[in-house]
């Protein structure tokens, strides 16, 4: 493991359309594109990620960035609140498209997308092995 | 979201009493049982609530969301650790800043050892993770 620094923190705030397949928001590490997360800087890494997404006028789904992109820095957390909205709220792992691409990701072992519960649900992503997020769910408490 | 470092922490030991005790958390300032003050960048990485409701319930008010002025990177551990009587948790609740715990307006660690981790999601929203206690054995016939 990497030495890590906590330094950088960034939000998102996603909102879905109409489109068919609604929007589809692609998170990239470390390079700054669209959506993206912000900068690696030197030994930095973003720590965490607040993304809000408001349903709306449509589906929203999230493409996480390969694991591989935090080269053994495993600290950034990333926390996805669905609050507003009744269409789908979509999780999907990193998924090789060509055989030069990094290895399928998963969510606590499933390669699948998550589609969000319930509003108000929040999601808690954290690397916690090689390819492997930890996908805690918060659908509220008491549950 | 401003730039933030991991600097502080805090423990807190409450206990109930007789007609409950309520606790006031307050983000800056400190107040009685506050929170320790934002300091320029810094913000309290981790605050720690251990609860003793053994003479008595407690009420734990959340400060506003929008006192952490963006600084979400707070967590909240509050754990019910003795006493048989209740632990209520409260969000921040005037207008026009309400909050809610996952969309909820109060929550109760209902057994001994029930725990919550409250982080900060959005701007009025904390995410209210439930790790809960032991069962209790039924009583011995």
């Amino acid at each position: 493991m990497a030495t890590i620094f906590k330094e950088l923190v960034g939000r998102l705030d996603l909102v879905g359309s109409a489109d068919m397949g609604g929007n589809v928001y692609n998170l990239y590490l470390p390079t700054n594109v669209g959506t993206s997360l912000p900068h690696y800087l030197d030994n930095q890494v973003i720590e965490e990620v607040y993304i809000i997404c408001d349903s709306t006028l449509g589906d929203i789904t999230i493409n996480l960035p390969s694991t591989t992109v935090f080269n053994g820095i495993w600290n950034t957390k990333i926390y996805i609140a669905w609050m507003r909205g009744a269409n789908d709220v979509n999780i999907v792992p990193f998924t090789p498209v060509t055989e030069s691409d990094p290895p399928q990701d998963s969510l606590n072992g499933n390669t699948a997308p998550y589609t969000m519960g319930l509003l108000n649900e929040a999601v808690y992503l954290h690397q916690v092995y090689d390819f492997t997020w930890m996908k805690l769910v918060c659908a509220g408490p008491n549950r | 979201m401003p730039t933030f470092q991991k600097e502080l922490q805090g423990k807190i030991n409450l206990v109930g009493a007789g007609g409950g005790n309520i606790y006031n958390f307050v983000l800056p300032t400190v107040i009685g049982s506050a929170l320790p003050n934002a300091i320029d960048n810094q913000v309290i990485e981790e605050v720690y609530i251990i609860c003793d409701s053994t003479l008595g319930t407690i009420t734990i008010n959340l400060p506003d969301i929008a006192s952490f002025n963006n600084a979400w990177n707070c967590k909240i551990y509050i754990c019910r650790t003795a006493g048989a009587n209740g632990v209520t948790v409260l969000p921040y609740s005037t207008e026009p800043n309400e909050d809610t715990l996952n969309g909820f307006t109060a929550l109760n660690l209902t057994n001994l050892y029930d725990t919550y981790y409250l982080h900060i999601v959005a701007d009025d929203m904390w995410m209210a993770l439930q790790c809960a206690g032991p069962v209790p054995p039924p009583p011995i016939p």
